[in-house]
């Protein structure tokens, strides 16, 4: 089977073992990390490349057509709602973001999350792609707010944005099933002493990354959206739903 | 007035120190608190509102802004309270069970105390039950919820139903609120919702004048 997958940036390393590994031909897009702080660009980024893949499809010769697209994004801020698949089926993994897909399962993520209230995740992909807090990352960013608003003003600044902080209690590392970096564990360590929190570590799980590229899409953990249909709100834990487009834009 | 007017300038550039000096300046003047609130302070929010709604400014600009604002209206406040401007109603704010965010939470509270609302503050990783006890306690009119995380605005859900299943329905209007929450959402909830603080705060006025 061909499959085209359309993945963040953030899980390339545990998406990339899983596309070595897979009897699948698939072919990635990789899009920046950090499209969640604002949904509606992750929404028009992903449509946009949707609709590129949809396109290139027409092109090709008919055994190398694509059959499906695979999105390696969960809701991920409703990022996803809205996005249509005109003639390739859209697969998107029920969960919320990308802790899920590191973690194994949205079941695992959503226990954790209970377990530890009020919890910073880390693991590889953050802290090589994302704004992640350290002592140092604050440093920074204080030095940036001083210049653009004034010393005043960015204390005040550093002060609401960080109230989260001291609601925290904890942060865990996520150790990648797929490469060893021990300096990254170090690095949230020294955060979790930093910023006052309890350290924990759990072990990656690739499994729904497996199954996403593998199949089969089982509806319990993915929505196969069919083509002419769009991804809708759905708010009894399923994350979202597949309804019918009314009329072709 | 050229000194309002320069309030409301100052406030959107978020110079809070010249802000708290200018009204000031203005009321030694014998300019109406009334007209220094609506046109510099509220004026200037609500510009900084607009361009936030518009993409023109960002997160960091509307809290300093709103930080003047607040610094303007704790030397007004005396003034309006003696000129009867506030007591408009009260409101329990907080962010539901689980979550832990809360920039856009006190952004929001910033804005309703800004348009004269009291607000009763519960901070964070709220129970269901202590926002109605809240409600109770304070008569208030709203509670407003407010979420960061697809996992966390379920609760949401579990506030409308105990308001509804409670002595509140009725008298207690639930709002929601934070990144993840839409229309449709609130309104599979039955709450009412608005898409920023500036917004939340003029919706939570016209409710409390309503009731």
């Amino acid at each position: 089977m061909n499959i085209a997958l359309i993945g963040c940036q953030v899980l390339s390393r545990e998406i990339s073992y899983e596309v070595v590994a897979s009897s699948h031909c698939i072919r990635t897009w990789w899009l920046r990390q950090g499209l969640h702080d604002t949904p509606d660009l992750l929404r028009r980024d992903v449509q946009k490349t949707i609709d590129a893949i949809e396109a290139e499809n027409e092109c090709l010769p008919e055994e190398k057509r694509f059959e499906i697209i695979c999105l390696g994004y969960g809701l991920c801020s409703n990022g996803v709602i809205g996005l249509r698949a005109r003639s390739l089926p859209l697969v998107i993994p029920r969960c919320d973001d990308c802790i899920s897909l590191f973690l194994g399962s949205s079941e695992r993520y959503l226990a954790l999350f209970k377990q530890y209230a009020g919890c910073y995740w880390y693991n590889t992909g953050w802290i090589e792609n994302a704004f992640t807090p350290s002592e140092r990352s604050y440093q920074t960013r204080l030095e940036q707010y001083i210049e653009e608003y004034g010393e005043d003003n960015a204390e005040y600044l550093l002060e609401m944005e960080n109230s989260w902080i001291k609601n925290y209690h904890h942060c865990c590392y996520i150790k990648s099933p797929v490469c060893e970096r021990p300096e990254h564990e170090t690095y949230t360590k020294e955060a979790a002493e930093h910023f006052g929190w309890e350290y924990h570590c759990e072990q990656g799980d690739n499994t729904f990354l497996h199954a996403l590229l593998n199949g089969p899409w089982e509806e319990s953990r993915f929505l196969t959206c069919p083509p002419g249909c769009r991804v809708a709100e759905e708010f009894t834990g399923k994350k979202f739903q597949a309804l019918p487009v009314e009329e072709d834009l | 007035m050229a000194i309002v007017q320069e309030i409301s300038e100052l406030l959107q550039a978020g110079r809070a120190p010249k802000v708290k000096k200018l009204v000031q300046q203005a009321l030694d003047e014998g300019v109406a608190p009334q007209d220094i609130l609506e046109n510099g302070l509220l004026n200037g929010m609500g510009i900084i509102g607009e361009k936030f709604r518009n993409n023109e400014v960002f997160v960091p600009e509307v809290l300093v802004a709103a930080r003047a604002m607040n610094r303007g209206i704790e030397v007004l406040r005396p003034y309006l309270i003696t000129a009867g401007v506030e007591d408009k109603g009260t409101v329990i704010i907080g962010t539901v069970a689980g979550d832990m965010h809360d920039i856009g939470k006190n952004l929001v509270k910033m804005m309703m105390e800004g348009k004269g609302l009291k607000v009763i503050d519960l901070g964070v990783d709220v129970p269901v039950d202590k926002f109605l006890d809240a409600a109770r306690e304070n008569d208030a009119k709203i509670i407003c919820c407010s979420a960061l995380l697809t996992t966390t605005m379920q609760e949401m859900g579990e506030v409308t139903k105990a308001v509804a299943a409670s002595d509140l329905n009725g008298a207690v209007k639930v709002m929601v609120g934070g990144a993840p929450i839409t229309a449709n959402f609130a309104e599979s909830i039955g709450a009412t919702y608005t898409e920023d603080a500036a917004t939340a705060a003029d919706v939570a006025l016209e409710l409390c004048a309503a009731s």
